[in-house]
């Protein structure tokens, strides 16, 4: 199982939409979604997601200083956060990690794993 | 010995030519050394006037300050290009002194001969020697710089002068500590002088940038004595570019390849998994021949991405001991699952205790599954992958067989190059980039290791990584 509530932060509209469908179609999860990282910020602070899967490379800012703007705020300090990146490098996701981040998921993924991948993450955070 | 057997002893074994002529300058007496000189035998020199020797090629004013020397000074000290019986040229240093009766009338005339045609030999091939190292010095295009014992700086090349924009006269004999402030003021690094690392890049302060590689070499003549430094400045600039650009290029393709790739895979993953209803079935085969491609055109995204990282050397490979029988065990398990559509008997023959090696366990997996990949993609039906490991006295195998169509002997070390496939009907059924061995090949040779292909057409094919041992 995986939270129902989950914001996606992520600029390319065709994997916006396909992660919101997957999460959707195979986990039931209720998505809303930003393309640019300051929106991202206000609608985590506003809607109070239960997970929220952010972009490395976004338009207006780093994925990671989306990261600590979400940690630094008491608001949602507490909300887990997975990267997701095509970069794939060992180093990257060593960084994201140390950030704060509890996982990194690589593009591209297998949507039908995709939850199951989620929760994985989530468990091993605990 | 009396003073005159004494003098005699020293006439025969002296190494200067010694001739003595009357005043008329026919000669009288000659040394052993003098008819070695002059290629001729007493004989033919006594009696016979001193220009026997002579070339005709001594200017005349040399002869015209000689005979006017003699006459005032009754010395003369000179050099003569002589000429001996064969025709040969040679050069004399020559002292000639007047002896002289109580009247002042020439008694004789002493000559005391050096043959120095050896030494301008000698001179001359330096000097030419010197000339053509001082022409390769200034054509070539790293700068060089020469610094005595005391870190003074002895020689700058053209180049050099041109890479710090100083001339030669604020360069020579600049000392150690101005050479140091004048660096310092050109370069961005602290203390660019600094001999610590053997080779070290240093920019420019000034722009557009330029990035040089500083090597340092010790000067030492031929039984180790220390000269000096060499300091080689060599502009690498260009490559530094070129790196640079390979990395953004690297994570541009990482990026724009991949984000499409994830929406194909993702999009098509969705349909074929079901998640929006039943498909039929020639809908099904065809989003799974979409999704089949998708695949392979991400594994090809990422070897390629893979081969550039190792190429480049960007890849830090994280040295720790590994359990070769336990990795090759757990690929081959990996592997075994996913299905070939083939009866393939797989046996293993790992040996007991074997020595682990110092590697990266995660790229040394990457190895491993490359080899054993393409022993399950190209061994038929029916046939068999063997896995084997090894220890010799200085390296830990592993050899992976299989029972596939062979390779040619022309194409044993080709199959290692980038995008070469081993040419044939299996290649051609079987999917692959081209890739995996090159990585392969680059992953085991970053480790210090080796790794090598045997076959015959018709016969399998054996791939053998062979790492060292860690030694105690």
């Amino acid at each position: 199982m995986i939270p129902k509530r989950i914001l996606l932060i992520e600029d390319d509209p065709d994997i916006q939409r396909l992660l919101g469908l997957t999460l959707q179609l195979t986990a039931g999860a209720e998505v809303q979604s930003a393309t640019e990282g300051q929106d991202g910020i206000t609608l985590a602070v506003d809607w109070q997601p239960e997970l929220i899967l952010l972009d490395r490379m976004l338009p207006d800012m780093e994925g990671t200083a989306v990261l600590q703007a979400l940690k630094a705020n008491p608001a949602t300090s507490t909300i887990p956060v997975i990267f997701l990146s095509a970069r794939a490098g060992e180093a990257e996701i060593i960084a994201a990690i140390s950030k704060g981040a509890v996982g990194y998921i690589v593009k591209p993924f297998d949507p039908m794993g995709l939850a199951g991948e989620i929760a994985r993450i989530l468990e091993g955070a605990r | 010995m009396n003073q005159v057997e004494i003098m005699r002893a020293v006439w025969e074994v002296t190494a200067d030519g010694l001739v003595i002529s009357g005043p008329d300058t026919v000669i009288r007496e000659v040394n052993p050394a003098y008819c070695a000189m002059t290629g001729y035998t007493e004989a033919e020199l006594v009696g016979k006037k001193t220009n026997i020797i002579a070339s005709g090629i001594t200017p005349r004013a040399v002869y015209n300050e000689m005979w006017e020397q003699l006459r005032t000074t009754g010395r003369w000290s000179g050099e003569l290009i002589n000429r001996r019986p064969d025709g040969k040229l040679w050069i004399s240093a020559i002292s000639i002194c007047a002896i002289l009766w109580p009247n002042g009338d020439v008694a004789a005339y002493v000559g005391i001969a050096r043959d120095l045609t050896e030494d301008r030999r000698l001179r001359e091939a330096l000097q030419e020697q010197s000339s053509r190292l001082e022409a390769i010095l200034e054509a070539i295009t790293m700068g060089i710089l020469l610094f005595d014992k005391s870190g003074r700086c002895a020689k700058a090349n053209h180049a050099a002068l041109r890479i710090l924009e100083r001339s030669e006269a604020e360069l020579i004999g600049a000392s150690q500590p101005e050479l140091t402030e004048l660096f310092g003021a050109h370069f961005v690094e602290p203390d660019p002088l600094s001999v610590s690392e053997a080779d070290r890049i240093l920019s420019t302060q000034s722009e557009p940038v330029r990035f040089y590689r500083a090597s340092w070499e010790p000067v030492t003549t031929a039984d180790g004595a220390e000269l000096g430094q060499i300091l080689v400045l060599n502009d690498i600039t260009r490559e530094t570019e070129l790196d640079r650009m390979k990395e953004e290029f690297i994570a541009t393709v990482s990026h724009e390849l991949r984000t499409p790739l994830t929406a194909m895979k993702g999009s098509l993953g969705l349909l074929a998994g079901g998640v929006l209803g039943a498909m039929a079935p020639m809908q099904s085969e065809l989003v799974q021949i979409a999704l089949q491609n998708t695949d392979r055109l991400i594994r090809q995204v990422s070897e390629i991405l893979s081969l550039s990282k190792l190429e480049s050397g960007k890849v830090q490979m994280r040295l720790a001991p590994v359990d070769l029988n336990r990795l090759a065990g757990d690929v081959l398990a990996e592997l075994s699952t996913v299905p070939s559509g083939r009866q393939i008997t797989v046996t293993t023959e790992l040996t007991a205790d074997l020595p682990p090696v110092a590697a990266d366990g995660e790229q040394l997996r990457q190895v491993l599954v490359n080899l054993l990949g393409n022993a399950y993609k190209f061994t038929p039906e029916g046939g068999r992958v063997h896995l084997q490991t090894v220890a010799t006295e200085t390296e830990v195998q592993v050899i992976v067989s299989d029972s596939g169509p062979g390779i040619a002997a022309d194409q044993l070390e080709r199959i290692f190059e980038r995008f070469t496939r081993a040419p044939g009907e299996a290649s051609r059924r079987a999917s692959g980039t081209g890739l995996g061995l090159a990585i392969a090949r680059n992953i085991v040779e970053q480790h210090g290791g080796r790794i090598w292909a045997e076959s015959a057409p018709g016969q399998g094919a054996t791939f053998t990584v062979a790492l060292p041992r860690v030694t105690a």
